[in-house]
């Protein structure tokens, strides 16, 4: 089967799980409305982020001409195809901008020093001009590369240099990525805490979406295999994915830490506030928890070789990276927005969970279809052949 | 006594890797094979137990792990307790890129030295050079000469059959 046919079940399963999403929204305005924007920015960061990692791992492989994604490219597009429609669900948290960002009071700005000088930067009008441009060029973006790819499909005569070409878009657009991606941490999760700065946020985050993209699309290929479809993937190149995952998990980590040491080191009030923070308050097993389930447990986990070629074992640590994942972005974002308001509520309740499956459900319902759009196998890569072939 | 070797040497590995089947396939033991990169598979032609050496690199990666925490913890709390900006002697995040480092130094350093110790490629624990074409370009197969039963002539043949550009004996 070389086309991905849409499965009607699938799809009442994922626009059930995006009703759970609207029922979890509607409980957190009724019980505690602050939840509402914490959450939808969590989420939609998350799976925005899962989206993006189709489009990242299609320039970093177009860049270094990799052959191992060839027999799965097809997947990456799709991931990448999610990106311009969970951008503009993103634009939603521009509504919620007042309980999110300290930084929209004027009055609070008005008796702050350190806010009035950072008010050139951190204002509503700049900030939802660099969200739709930062959106808009990663729409733009993903667009032009899979665009490319089904020209590739169509004319077989121009395949190679279709692909010699795509190096140097991919370059290019590396660079924008790395820019934009970066500043959108910056702007959407860092300036929550506008006293605070850390110059490392944007490759923290950038880990984050590394780990959790490897983490959902071994859990897709596996669901694909499943049910039939790309039957010419082997455990090599789950192998492979594995390996990836365990230095990205690792990745996360070192980055974890190297901006935890230098904070802790260096023991500034403005810096360290962040840390206090989350070790104190109730916050601490969250914050410790968050490290157990995106770093020891897959790293012990993935260590040997045997459990890389075992999908059973790939797909239970993949799905407690994701949850690590969601985690590691929910400790980054709630506790000074809830502190903020005056709440502290350092627990997590149905209300995270059913806003969490609905955005899983809107994200798997938008990425099946844009699969379903086209075949499955990336015809005319001149990459197709040495990936298929890949052995250990 | 001085151990002999019938040497089969090839120019191409495919002929190298069918010449290896063919042998296995009428129950010639295969001494070793020595190639100047990794070929892909061979471990399972040769039906090669799968390699131990990442227990090495384990239990070495933990002792430099163990060993860079105790030492630091010594220096810092026991032996010569300096009071850096206020903070605690027993500081483990402070050990933590020390510990990493000694980490990955013992693991990778016994690693390579536990697989050149194994694989005889040190001079000293028994090395010595089969053939010199398998430094370069050259994949050769080695076939140990036991006993009368072995018959060099017969075996010579098959692997000239097979593409084999020299087939020489060996005594090492």
């Amino acid at each position: 089967m070389t086309i991905y046919k849409d499965n009607c079940k699938l799809n009442k399963i994922f626009i059930l799980l995006m009703c759970f999403g609207i029922v979890g929204i509607a409980g957190a305005f009724y019980f505690l409305p602050i939840k509402v924007w914490i959450n939808i920015l969590t989420a939609n960061f998350m799976v925005l982020s899962i989206g993006l990692f189709g489009f990242f791992m299609l320039a970093v492989t177009n860049i270094v001409g990799a052959a191992f994604v060839a027999p799965y490219r097809k997947v990456l597009e799709a991931m990448a195809g999610t990106v311009p429609y969970l951008g503009l669900s993103m634009l939603v948290i521009l509504l919620g901008s007042h309980s999110l960002y300290e930084w929209t009071h004027a009055d609070v700005v008005m008796n702050d020093k350190i806010l009035m000088e950072k008010a050139s930067y951190l204002n509503l009008p700049f900030f939802s001009i660099r969200m739709v441009i930062c959106i808009g060029l990663w729409s733009l973006m993903s667009f032009v590369l899979v665009r490319k790819f089904r020209e590739q499909e169509n004319f077989p005569e121009r395949a190679e240099r279709i692909q010699e070409s795509l190096s140097g878009l991919s370059a290019a657009f590396m660079i924008i990525f790395a820019l934009t991606y970066s500043m959108a941490s910056f702007d959407w999760i860092m300036s929550l805490e506008p006293h605070w700065y850390s110059t490392i946020f944007g490759v923290f985050t950038f880990s984050g979406l590394v780990v959790s993209g490897l983490a959902t699309l071994i859990l897709v290929l596996i669901h694909l295999q499943h049910h039939g479809y790309l039957k010419n993937m082997n455990l090599n190149h789950y192998h492979d994915l594995g390996k990836l995952l365990l230095g990205f998990t690792t990745f996360w980590a070192y980055i974890w830490f190297s901006q935890y040491l230098l904070i802790w080191y260096a023991n500034i009030p403005e810096e360290g506030e962040y840390y206090v923070l989350r070790e104190h308050f109730g916050w601490s097993w969250l914050f410790w928890i968050n490290i157990v389930l995106n770093w020891v447990i897959p790293f012990l986990v993935l260590l040997p070789r045997w459990t890389k070629r075992s999908k059973t074992v790939l797909q239970r640590t993949c799905l407690i990276i994701l949850l690590g994942q969601w985690l590691n972005l929910y400790v980054m974002i709630a506790p000074k927005v809830m502190e903020h308001h005056g709440v502290m509520d350092p627990t997590i309740t149905w209300i995270e969970l059913f806003i969490g499956l609905g955005y899983t459900g809107l994200f798997l319902f938008i990425f099946f279809k844009r699969l379903s759009q086209s075949s499955l196998v990336a015809t005319n890569s001149p990459f197709l052949e040495e990936g298929l072939a890949l052995e250990q | 006594m001085n151990k002999k070797y019938l040497l089969g040497v090839f120019h191409d590995e495919h002929d190298m890797i069918r010449a290896a089947k063919e042998l296995k396939k009428i129950k010639i033991d295969i001494h070793d094979i020595y190639t100047p990169f990794p070929v892909h598979g061979l471990d399972q032609y040769l039906e090669i137990r799968p390699t131990r050496l990442p227990v090495v690199t384990l239990i070495a990666g933990t002792a430099g792990l163990a060993l860079a925490l105790l030492f630091q913890y010594w220096v810092s709390v026991i032996d010569w307790p300096i009071n850096v900006g206020g903070k605690p002697f027993n500081s483990f995040a402070a050990f933590i890129p020390i510990a990493f480092e000694i980490t990955v130094l013992f693991g990778a350093f016994i690693t390579v030295f536990a697989f050149l110790m194994r694989s005889k490629l040190i001079p000293i624990f028994g090395g010595g050079i089969m053939h010199a074409g398998a430094t370069q370009d050259r994949f050769v197969i080695a076939l140990a000469v036991k006993d009368a039963s072995f018959d060099v002539q017969s075996i010579s043949k098959t692997l000239g059959a097979f593409g084999a550009s020299e087939v020489s004996i060996k005594e090492a």
